[in-house]
């Protein structure tokens, strides 16, 4: 499972908290802090980054609910997972990752080298990809993002996304010892 | 005649549903590349079903922490910008004789114009309604130090009105207080145009 399973706020709580309502503020956080870690975990390097990412997504869903104008669970969560994708993609952009990968490839240290007499498991193989291969990947086939939101997110084109992707893709494949014969 | 299989771009388009007729006729014909998009299939579904990762610590506590910290930040300026609008209202109202006499004769119509151009911005940044905002890490921070300088400002202007001074004095600090706003203002008409999330 890569979403950890959410307490599910009705809009009652929804409209509590959009009024700035500590309390179901912290309800908000309560039933999406899972999700958005998890997300963020898979996109950053380090747990700490993924922690950072946690808390900076939370203090923009506190200033920023206000301006919700969705309906329903669904959408905030959409919502919510917005934030953290942006605030992940932000952090990979900034100072720790800037001189080894901004979003370009071939860099990031140890990882994305083709190498085929390696066979790795999936978490490790994933962990293996560069950053911005990996939040591709992340956000495209398990979060469901399209080209163009990941264009958006990242400020590359669409074209830029499915090239991330397809090289992913074609790492993983030799890592996991996947080619045929 | 050349056999040319389907590359990952072109299973990649088949999975999305965006394959060229070209390579969904030769999917028909191979069973290799058939192979391979059944294996691309997995390698998704295996992603999906990696655990979910939890997170080591509790940060609620640090996030009401800061979120609190600039929510009393912001009401602190809104306070001292309402007892000031207040105070420019209650100034023209009387004539604004009582409040310019504190900082000598002359101008009166250079600071009432000031003021009222102080309040004309103080009511354009209402509408951005800067209470419900969304903004990046860096947009909050300019917009906290310009908050802090125009707090400064307040201030000043509520120690000079008790005791007399040189007009330019109290010019300039209402000079400055437009300009501060001015600048906050287009930092929220900036932002108010992003569509961020």
């Amino acid at each position: 499972m890569t979403e950890t399973m959410t307490a599910v706020l009705d809009d009652v709580a929804i409209a509590r908290a959009k009024s700035g309502d500590i309390n179901a503020l912290e309800g908000v956080y309560r039933s999406y802090h899972g999700v958005v870690y998890a997300l963020a975990r898979r996109i950053c390097r380090t747990e700490e980054d993924a922690e950072d990412v946690l808390q900076e997504t939370f203090l923009e869903v506190c200033r920023s609910i206000g301006t919700f104008r969705g309906a329903g669970p669904g959408s905030l969560t959409a919502w919510i997972k917005r934030i953290a994708a942006s605030k992940a993609l932000m952090k990979l952009r900034r100072a720790k990752y800037r001189d080894a990968d901004e979003f370009n490839e071939e860099a990031a240290p140890g990882a994305a080298r083709p190498d085929v007499a390696l066979r790795l498991d999936l978490e490790a193989a994933l962990m293996r990809l560069t950053d911005t291969s990996r939040a591709v990947v992340w956000l495209h086939d398990v979060e469901g993002y399209t080209h163009e939101d990941i264009a958006e997110l990242m400020g590359k084109s669409v074209s830029f996304s499915k090239s991330q992707l397809s090289r992913a893709h074609a790492r993983l494949r030799t890592w996991l010892g996947e080619e045929s014969t | 005649m050349m056999f040319i299989h389907c590359t990952i771009d072109e299973l990649l388009a088949i999975r999305d549903g965006e394959g060229s007729r070209a390579a969904l006729r030769h999917l028909d014909d191979c069973e290799e590349c058939r192979d391979e998009l059944d294996r691309l299939h997995q390698r998704v579904a295996a992603l999906k079903a990696l655990s979910a990762l939890k997170p080591p610590r509790d940060r609620w506590s640090a996030v009401r922490e800061r979120f609190e910290s600039e929510r009393r930040g912001r009401r602190r300026v809104l306070a001292a910008w309402t007892s000031l609008a207040a105070a420019a209202s209650i100034a023209m109202a009387v004539g604004l004789s009582q409040l310019v006499s504190a900082v000598t004769a002359q101008p009166e119509d250079r600071l009432v114009s000031l003021m009222e151009e102080s309040q004309n911005l103080q009511d354009m940044l209402q509408t951005f309604e800067p209470d419900s905002r969304v903004m990046n890490g860096r947009v909050a921070t300019a917009v906290a130090v310009l908050e802090d300088r125009i707090s400064d400002v307040d201030a000043r202007i509520a120690d000079v009105r008790m005791v007399r001074v040189p007009r330019e004095q109290m010019l300039d600090l209402w000079r400055q207080r437009i300009e501060l706003m001015d600048t906050l203002v287009k930092v929220h008409a900036t932002k108010s145009t992003y569509v961020g999330f």
